[in-house]
């Protein structure tokens, strides 16, 4: 973008547009010039929002999930299955899979994955407080929701390797999420890769 | 980029990382083009025909079509996916560092067949390793033949420095190989000392073609010091900062 086209706060607006991840320059232009054109009483409120979600959201203590106070609505609700702990990457997962609602056990969010390829390591990781609480809590099975990516199969060998070491004698049963055909795909179209996963993880009718 | 024609050729994947709602950036080391980054659109989604196709060290037939800045990936279909090297940790961490090391020493858009051929023959050879032995000669194998392909060959018949051939006791990836116990003395920051085993497996691993590597013809000691030396060449042509 030329220097000196817009003024200095319309230049600023768009620079931090852009900041956002899938905005790019032209969009953010775009988006700076809805925003303008939006009476104040219309406009203000995105800005407050933004400012009172940085203000009051931060992370659960226990699991890592996104909370306005020191415990989530999931770790703080009595009604979850206490025995079943769910290992996912980011707070989106958590939406994901409780919107399945299939789910009555815990989270634990990571804030990432392992991936050795781009040398992020464990201590980048919430690693140190997933095996912290499965020491101190009553955890019978752990499953791992990690992506189905080279990053989240890495976490996924990463946390059943340490596991057996961590927790001495105890015995957590550790499962990981099916991977497989989507509902509603066509196997003609699956990749081989994903097809032979389905293949390994079939079951019993 | 060269013309706007679409690419068809094969490829092996060394690295992904995701881009904006559903896509990746998928780093391949192709045979017509060398290295080549691309986008993968919608691949993160569970209904992508391609997405399964794309994790790194995956070998396939990919389509890209060039664009004005970066080619995107219109069709793969998968040779060998040596899903073997993503099902264990050992073999994972050993294969990122194959990746690191094209990323290092090749620079986009270089055809080099050759090394294409190296990486592929290294990646069968780590998915079939099964342990320390196996995979260390796998890894620093490849790494050393992706050297060589560059035109990076070590000179292990004397000194560099002096061109004795006695008492060779030392090694500098700046000055090109192995040292005499004078030279190590006097030489650079950098320079550690070796032993004849050290020697033989990096000679080994140089002369020998990559499918004959045998890690119980080589003894523990002087394969981890011939993966020292090899690493240390690969920091220095990658011009990678390395420890003392």
């Amino acid at each position: 973008m030329a220097g000196g086209l817009f003024s200095p706060a319309v230049q600023r607006l768009i620079d931090e547009l852009a900041k956002l991840p899938g905005v790019g320059p032209k969009t953010a232009q775009r988006l700076t010039f809805y925003l303008l054109k939006l009476p104040p009483e219309e406009a203000l409120p995105l800005a407050q929002a933004i400012t009172a979600a940085k203000e009051a959201v931060r992370f659960c203590h226990r699991c890592f999930n996104l909370t306005e106070q020191d415990l989530c609505a999931i770790c703080q609700d009595p009604r979850r299955d206490q025995s079943l702990l769910c290992v996912v990457e980011e707070p989106s997962d958590v939406l994901s899979l409780e919107r399945t609602h299939e789910y009555r056990g815990l989270y634990h969010v990571l804030g990432g994955a392992l991936s050795p390829l781009d040398g992020i390591g464990p201590d980048r990781l919430h690693l140190d407080t997933l095996f912290s609480r499965l020491s101190k809590e009553p955890v019978q099975e752990l499953i791992i929701g990690t992506n189905p990516s080279l990053a989240g199969e890495a976490t996924a060998l990463f946390i059943s390797e340490q596991l057996h070491s961590t927790l001495g004698g105890r015995l957590i049963r550790v499962t990981r999420l099916a991977a497989g055909l989507p509902v509603g795909g066509d196997l003609e179209y699956a990749d081989e890769v994903t097809l032979g996963k389905a293949l390994l993880g079939r079951r019993e009718m | 980029m060269a013309g706007f024609r679409s690419i068809k050729t094969q490829a092996l994947v060394v690295g992904t990382m995701r881009l904006g709602e559903a896509d990746r950036l998928v780093t391949l080391y192709t045979r017509e083009r060398g290295r080549v980054s691309a986008v993968a659109k919608g691949v993160r989604r569970p209904l992508s025909r391609i997405g399964g196709r794309l994790e790194p060290f995956s070998l396939v037939h990919v389509l890209l079509h060039p664009g004005r800045s970066i080619y995107t990936v219109t069709g793969v279909d998968t040779i060998r996916s040596f899903q073997a090297v993503r099902e264990e940790l050992f073999r994972l961490e050993a294969g990122a560092q194959l990746c690191e090391a094209v990323r290092g020493l090749f620079t986009e858009e270089e055809a080099n067949p050759a090394a294409f051929n190296v990486l592929v023959r290294g990646v069968a050879k780590l998915a079939g390793a099964s342990g320390a032995g196996e995979v260390s000669v796998a890894v620093t194998g490849t790494i050393v033949k992706l050297l060589l392909v560059q035109g990076f060959v070590p000179d292990l018949a004397g000194c560099v420095a002096c061109g004795t051939t006695e008492g060779l006791v030392g090694f500098g990836a700046e000055e090109g190989g192995i040292l005499c116990s004078h030279c190590l003395e006097t030489a650079a920051v950098g320079c550690f000392a070796v032993t004849d085993e050290g020697i033989r497996c990096l000679h080994d691993l140089v002369s020998c073609p990559l499918a004959e590597l045998d890690p119980s013809r080589m003894e523990e000691s002087g394969l981890r010091e011939a993966e020292r030396m090899a690493r240390r060449l690969l920091a220095h042509y990658a011009g990678w900062q390395t420890g003392p």
